[in-house]
């Protein structure tokens, strides 16, 4: 091909999936492409799989959280008008599957057999494990404050585009914040009072 | 809780929300979630062409039966053979005839069962895919 179309046509000719922008490859997997989905799911998939990771807090269930994130995205890519990054939506997408498969295994009463940190705990009792604690209790704020929170801490995301996720103005975001942290606190101490009770 | 103590524990837990590390991919979860959407996208295509394909053969039979209400909306047979017009049951008589010795021919018998054996062959490969693009491909 390269000797047909001089080089510094070729690429404006057939840019390669890999060259090419967020919005186009939607357009070209919207049309039936399988490498342009193939690529988005390659640009973003560590990052949906650490946001799924920080709501499901395991490691299983991240990753079918992920596929599912991923998998919706693919049903419904036809809704993507392209009026936010590709990344924002596929936050929202991955926000709403890890979400509804919480409050489902919250109706369920499913419990983990053994959550992770106690797992460590019981392994090395002398090992705080208060990190993970705070992190499993990110868990148990309402939706919308466990998705700000998790999205704020889950790096390179930015105040603008948590506020495009969640399709809420700056200010709701702010209060929500502010809320998060505050309900955050309130969760973790029932948790170390438990605990001390135990 | 005093206020130094809530102010220690929200720095505690700023501290293990933000210092919390990236994990790292597992192996072939690239693979695992396109081949996953692969079998997505195979089923949406079946359904779309199951879907075309039925409305095709709907509209192919009522354009049929459109077709043979029109010929006899047309030729008024109904009112001939009810009203008793004159000579109308002769015309019914004169179609029939005229019917069987199209068939008795050779010629016209051949082609009269080969239009309609044509058109389920048309429409079988219709059902199967070869004529609307959606065959499956290979992996």
């Amino acid at each position: 091909m390269t000797s047909a179309i001089p080089a510094s046509l070729s690429r404006f000719w057939w840019p390669r999936v890999t060259e090419r922008t967020d919005v186009e490859l939607v357009r070209l997997a919207k049309k039936g492409r399988d490498d342009a989905f193939s690529e988005l799911v390659r640009r973003h998939e560590h990052a949906v799989y650490n946001l799924a990771f920080r709501f499901m807090r395991d490691a299983v269930l991240a990753e079918d959280m992920a596929q599912e994130a991923f998998l919706k995205a693919f049903r419904l890519l036809h809704n993507f008008r392209g009026d936010c990054a590709f990344s924002t939506w596929m936050y929202r997408v991955t926000c709403s599957v890890c979400l509804t498969e919480i409050n489902r295994r919250r109706r369920r009463g499913e419990v983990e057999l053994q959550p992770q940190h106690a797992a460590k705990a019981a392994e090395d009792p002398d090992v705080s494990d208060m990190p993970e604690l705070i992190r499993h209790c990110v868990t148990k704020l309402p939706d919308h404050y466990a998705a700000v929170i998790t999205l704020y801490y889950l790096r390179q995301v930015s105040y603008e585009e948590i506020a495009e996720v969640m399709q809420i103005p700056m200010g709701t975001l702010k209060t929500w914040m502010h809320r998060a942290r505050k309900r955050l606190r309130e969760i973790v101490e029932e948790e170390l009072s438990g605990r001390d009770v135990l | 809780m005093t206020f130094s103590e809530h102010a220690e524990l929200d720095r505690v837990i700023e501290a293990a929300l933000r210092n919390e590390p990236l994990r790292p991919l597992p192996l072939d979860f690239h693979r695992r979630v396109t081949d996953r959407v692969y079998v997505r996208a195979m089923i949406q295509s079946e359904r779309r062409r199951f879907r075309r394909v039925l409305v095709m053969a709907g509209v192919t039979v009522m354009a049929m039966v459109a077709c043979g209400m029109l010929f006899v909306l047309i030729a008024d047979i109904p009112g001939l053979v009810r009203n008793g017009v004159a000579g109308g049951t002769g015309y019914v008589d004169y179609l029939a005839t005229s019917s069987a010795l199209f068939l008795s021919g050779t010629g016209t018998f051949l082609a009269f069962l080969i239009t309609p054996a044509v058109a389920l062959i048309a429409f079988l490969s219709l059902v199967h895919g070869r004529f609307t693009g959606t065959q499956r491909r290979s992996a």
